[in-house]
């Protein structure tokens, strides 16, 4: 752009030294039509700008490394055309807090709708907001600006890569582990429940034979125990105390969200947690299916973190006590001194991927978290 | 410099076109860029015409296409290059014709700058220039394929500065030939310049649309505005305010609030003011009459004096030219003529306080060591680049030794002399067929008066020198009588009535209807009055009272002299200076002994220019074949090192490290012995403790390993690994390193292009 008006500079000083200089007409009338045709360009360009809508449409989810595309739409609705339409458009990753911006160039026949394609590709998940930042309107040599009315946003999530988490949950001395509700899909070990009635196959327990219906229907017959369905389990992703590594932060959220959909392979229903750093609240959500899961996903990916301030761990206690349970998965990447509190609680399994060292913690790092935490016994 | 931070993400603007319309833009950029370079090139040099325009135009077309094509399948970087090559290859072949055909264009050139600035060029000889102007063909496919390949190149690397330096190409071009260029030219050009900058805002984004609306714009635009520009008005207007601005800038540069002389535009009143105030100092040994000369005019037109035609040098270049190579001045002429009398001479210091700078203030009697410019005869005057202050020799009392340096003239028989007569002979054909010119509107006011005198002699035509001469004064002393009250009306440049502007454009009208050279000349004059008062060596302070102008005639054999001075004139000259618009009545004694021309003259001067033109073709033709000699040599070079280092760097890279870590070590060796660390017939240990002491500890434990490791490779079974090949590569690195910070510039150049180390 700075090149383009020093040029302009130049090739006018030029005109007007040759006009001025030589008596050259022809070089008379380039050098008007140089300073012409932006003064021309900014009254049209004011008058456009009443006139012109612009919008911003995006896919909603985006898979780590894809490219996924944004279609910007400017509409000119007046009846001049607009030479050089300079927007700039950014992207937040709102999880890590990192932000790119593109200048977009067009121009716009009058009456008609345009559409540009901005093409998007993200390494680390998160939830990314694009937003219009500036729309300006130019003559062809990009020297007058006229702003127009921008800000138009759109939200895309790029999700975070899974990976099988094997997780066992170990009961504690002093926890409840009795469940009312028991699985649909699944049949378990609990004797004291059926799952389902069904005729014998080679292989079913004898313990398992249902005597009083084989001797009914004269034939044998095995009941399937049923499968408890365990909601004792909170996750809690602590976002303070954070390093602002991308790695790192991109790490914890595919564990956390592993974490989640491993537990609920196994159908233990839990709750997820994590800190909203910038209002200082604790948000909390109740997980009993993978719906509500893929559902919680977007806002679970715009839950940036903070190096210092107060902690999740503490707002959980203070705010939310009620939410503790006898499993809890504390992941975080510096652990905060709420914690130890928290273990009062209950069962704390930390996922810790920073540096500190606590004792009974798993830690694991950006790298290789995914051979780390593979199996993971709580 | 600071390094973006990777974020993680990246944005991107989607190209639509990517197989569209983007490179057709950019083929149009260069070949527009492309047609405006010929265009200026044309302009230049008047060439290429016909056939030869044809073939330029097509080479360039294909070039710039091909060109274009390479950029948009990336392979630029092979394509100039493989040019480059090519046009080597044509060059070496053709480099008798693309030579003569350069010549050509650079003759064409020169008549062109000469008709429009008056600067005479050397020209070059052209030996064999076939008729169906085969030179000239090849010489356009080497222009056009240069032109081309700039084009194409500086779309790429800079398409703002292509904005920027066609445009200067062409005023560049308008001021070496001292006037506009065609309206063709200069559209095509400053169009194209437009079209570029447009196009740059879009090539940023490939956005194709945006550039071509810009253009379509632009087209319209200009479509509108462009007859507005053929109206004479604008014309006019426009023509009108670049010669206000050619005058402020005049005025800057040379005048001062005190300086009046017209400089010949007799269109308006003169100027009074500032006549009162110092205009020079002048200095002499000997103190004596001077005619200061600065401005001369030659054609009168409009009631403004200005230099000769530029057509006319033109046509005469050849002859003045030869002129100036023997060293003919016409500003210091007398001097030369004079070197048979052996005339002293003095140093005269002048001091230019209020007068305008853009002449030296010089007398005839000047001598040619003043730092008088050899390409002068382009011009009137002698320039100065707003000197106020220099110094000059003249000879003394010049204006009293006119008849003796003529006598002495006619009768030397030396070399020197001989060789003056035969360029002042060639001079004066010059002078007699350009300085005889009466312009209509002149002749229309005078010719009743010269008829009138005339007849009392008889036929006008069959006039002598004499009798023509008794003509003018009694002309002038009618036009300009004693007492003021003259009976003839109209007089010309009647805004300057009653001046000495006046007096001498008539005198000087009047002595070339009666067939007399002559011109008009503006300056100051030191009367003997004043040279009277003043002691030797004493400053003259000249005041701008004494500020006029003069008829100069030309003497024939010693040049062009006031005519005050002309032998026997002095007293009534003197009284028109008192007067200063007043009758002569004495006699111009013409210098008729030199009308006999020396026999051994010759008929025409050299065709085109003498020997220093043959010997600066010589010179430029030894430099190119050097030129293109050393760029041969340089591409062998390069090609050498090219083959030496690809063959180096496979050994380096054997599948077998055992085999590449013997040739890596092989060449570490030779390092060292560059570095002064020679093993001769030892071993290589011996090397490990100076090579330590000189370049530390560190390199000499790395040496120790390397030489272990080239023992295992060379003799052992095991088998060696990629790191250690990389191991000794990156000891190979430290070496060259070393190697380059212990030598000087000139041994690395050495090393690294001759013996190929590294």
């Amino acid at each position: 752009m700075i090149v383009m008006k020093i040029g302009w500079l130049m090739l006018l000083i030029e005109l007007l030294f040759s006009a001025l200089y030589f008596g050259n007409t022809v070089a008379l009338i380039i050098g008007v039509l140089l300073i012409l045709i932006p003064v021309c360009s900014l009254i049209f360009n004011l008058m456009v700008r009443k006139g012109l809508e612009a919008g911003i449409k995006a896919e909603p989810n985006l898979r780590k490394g894809e490219a996924g595309k944004v279609m910007i739409e400017l509409d000119n609705l007046s009846f001049f055309p607009v030479l050089c339409v300079r927007l700039s458009l950014s992207a937040e990753n709102q999880l890590n807090r990192q932000v790119e911006h593109i200048k977009v160039m067009t121009w716009l026949p009058i009456r008609k709708k345009k559409q540009i394609v901005v093409s998007i590709e993200s390494e680390y998940c998160g939830r990314i907001r694009i937003t219009m930042e500036q729309l300006k309107l130019y003559d062809c040599f990009g020297l007058i600006g006229v702003p127009c009315k921008s800000g138009a946003v759109v939200h895309m999530t790029v999700q975070p890569d899974t990976f099988e988490m094997n997780v066992s949950l170990i009961p504690g001395a002093n926890s409840i582990e009795d469940s009312d509700t028991y699985s649909q899909e699944r049949p378990g070990s609990d004797m004291t429940e059926t799952f389902q009635i069904r005729e014998y196959v080679p292989g079913d327990s004898p313990r398992q034979i249902h005597w009083k219906l084989t001797n009914k229907f004269d034939k044998l017959i095995v009941r399937d125990p049923a499968f408890p369905i365990t909601r004792n389990v909170l996750i809690f992703w602590e976002r303070t105390g954070e390093s602002e590594r991308l790695e790192t932060i991109d790490a914890q959220a595919e564990v956390i969200v592993s974490l989640a959909q491993g537990l609920l392979e196994q159908s233990i229903q839990f709750s997820i947690g994590w800190n909203d750093t910038d209002r200082n609240i604790c948000i909390l959500h109740e997980i009993q299916d993978m719906d509500q899961l893929i559902g919680i996903i977007p806002r679970l990916m715009r839950a940036s973190g903070m190096k210092t301030g107060v902690s999740g761990a503490g707002l959980l206690l203070q705010t939310r006590p009620e939410a503790l349970c006898a499993h809890m998965v504390y992941l975080a990447e510096e652990p905060q001194p709420e914690l130890m509190e928290i273990k009062k609680y209950g069962r704390v399994s930390s996922l810790l991927c920073g540096s500190t060292e606590v004792e009974d913690a798993i830690l694991f790092d950006a790298d290789h978290y995914r051979d780390q935490l593979s199996h993971v016994e709580m | 410099m600071t390094q973006k931070k990777k974020t993680g993400m990246k944005l991107s603007q989607e190209i639509f076109n990517k197989k569209g319309n983007g490179w057709i833009l950019s083929l149009i950029t260069v070949l527009l860029a492309f047609l405006s370079v010929i265009c200026i090139f044309r302009e230049m040099t008047g060439i290429p015409s016909g056939a030869s325009l044809g073939i330029m135009l097509l080479t360039g077309i294909c070039l710039c296409i091909a060109g274009t094509y390479a950029g948009k399948a990336g392979k630029t970087s092979l394509f100039y290059p493989f040019i480059l090559i090519l046009l080597f290859i044509f060059v070496l072949f053709f480099r008798q014709q693309i030579l003569a055909g350069g010549c050509l264009a650079w003759n064409s050139m020169g008549d062109i700058i000469l008709s429009n600035t008056g600067f005479i060029m050397p020209a070059w000889e052209i030996s064999a220039v076939t008729k169906t102007g085969f030179e000239e063909w090849m010489f356009s496919i080497l222009a056009g394929a240069l032109s081309a390949l700039l084009s194409c190149f500086m779309n790429t690397a800079c398409s703002v500065g292509l904005t920027v330096l066609l445009p200067a190409l062409l005023f560049a071009g308008s001021i070496l030939l001292n006037r506009e260029m065609s309206v063709i030219t200069c559209l095509v050009v400053l169009g194209t310049s437009l079209f570029i900058l447009i196009r740059h805002g879009g090539k940023e984004k490939r956005e194709s649309g945006a550039v071509l609306s810009g253009w379509l714009h632009v087209c319209i635009l200009l479509g509108i505005l462009l007859p507005v520009s053929l109206l004479p008005g604008v014309k006019k207007k426009t023509e009108e305010v670049a010669d206000s601005l050619h005058d402020r800038i005049h005025e800057y540069r040379y005048e001062t609030a005190d300086t009046f002389l017209p400089e010949g535009d007799l269109s308006k009143e003169p100027v009074s003011a500032g006549m009162d105030r110092t205009a020079l100092i002048v200095t002499a040994e000997v103190p004596e009459t001077m005619y200061l000369r600065g401005f001369t005019g030659a054609v009168l037109k409009d009631d403004v004096w200005a230099s000769l035609d530029k057509n006319i040098l033109v046509e005469n270049k050849d002859l003045l030219y030869w002129i100036n190579l023997n060293e003919f001045q016409s500003d210091s002429q007398f001097e030369k003529a004079a070197e048979a009398v052996e005339l002293k001479t003095q140093a005269v210091t002048i001091q230019n306080v209020s007068a305008c700078s853009q002449y030296l203030y010089v007398p005839f009697q000047v001598c040619r060591n003043t730092s008088l410019k050899p390409e002068n005869l382009n011009q009137e005057g002698v320039p100065s680049d707003g000197d106020r202050t220099y110094r000059m020799e003249t000879v003394i009392g010049g204006a009293g030794q006119i008849q003796e340096v003529l006598k002495q003239l006619r009768e030397s028989d030396s070399a020197g002399t001989d060789e003056y007569r035969k360029a002042e002979s060639a001079y004066r054909e010059f002078i007699y067929e350009h300085y005889l010119a009466v312009p209509q509107e002149t002749a229309a006011l005078m010719e009743e008066v010269w008829k009138e005198v005339a007849s009392s002699y008889g036929n006008i035509d069959q006039l002598t020198s004499q009798q023509a001469q008794e003509c003018v004064l009694t002309v002038l002393k009618r036009c300009f009588p004693e007492d003021g009250k003259t009976d003839i009306e109209n007089l010309p440049v009647s805004k300057a009535a009653g001046t000495s502007y006046q007096y001498a454009t008539t005198a000087v009208m009047t002595l070339r209807y009666f067939g007399i050279p002559a011109r008009y000349a503006e300056g100051f004059v030191i009367s003997e009055e004043m040279t009277a008062k003043a002691e030797a060596g004493e400053s003259i302070e000249v005041n701008g009272s004494c500020g006029m102008a003069w008829p100069e005639v030309y003497q024939d054999g010693i040049g062009w002299i006031p005519m005050a001075l002309t032998p026997g004139m002095e007293e009534e000259e003197q009284q028109n200076q008192d007067k200063n618009a007043e009758g002569v009545e004495t006699v111009i004694k013409e210098g008729e002994e030199m009308e006999e021309e020396p026999d051994d003259m010759p008929d025409e001067p050299e065709a085109e220019g003498g020997s220093m033109v043959t010997v600066t073709r010589q010179v430029t033709g030894g430099l190119l074949k050097a030129a293109l000699a050393i760029i041969f040599l340089f591409l062998i070079v390069v090609l050498r090192r090219m083959m030496l280092l690809k063959k180096k760097k496979k050994r380096f890279a054997d599948e077998n490290c055992k085999e590449a870590i013997g040739w890596i070590f092989a060449d570490i060796s030779v390092l060292l012995q560059k570095m002064g660390f020679d093993r001769k017939n030892g071993s290589m240990e011996t090397l490990c403790r100076p090579a330590g002491e000189v370049l530390g500890v560190e390199f000499e434990e790395s040496l120790h390993r390397m030489i272990s490791l080239n023992a295992c490779a060379l003799f052992s079974s095991k088998a060696l690994t990629e790191e250690q090949r990389k191991e000794m590569l990156q000891f190979r690195e430290s070496t060259i390193e070393q190697l380059k910070a212990q030598s000087k510039w000139s041994k690395r150049i050495w090393m690294q292009w001759i013996q190929c180390l590294y």
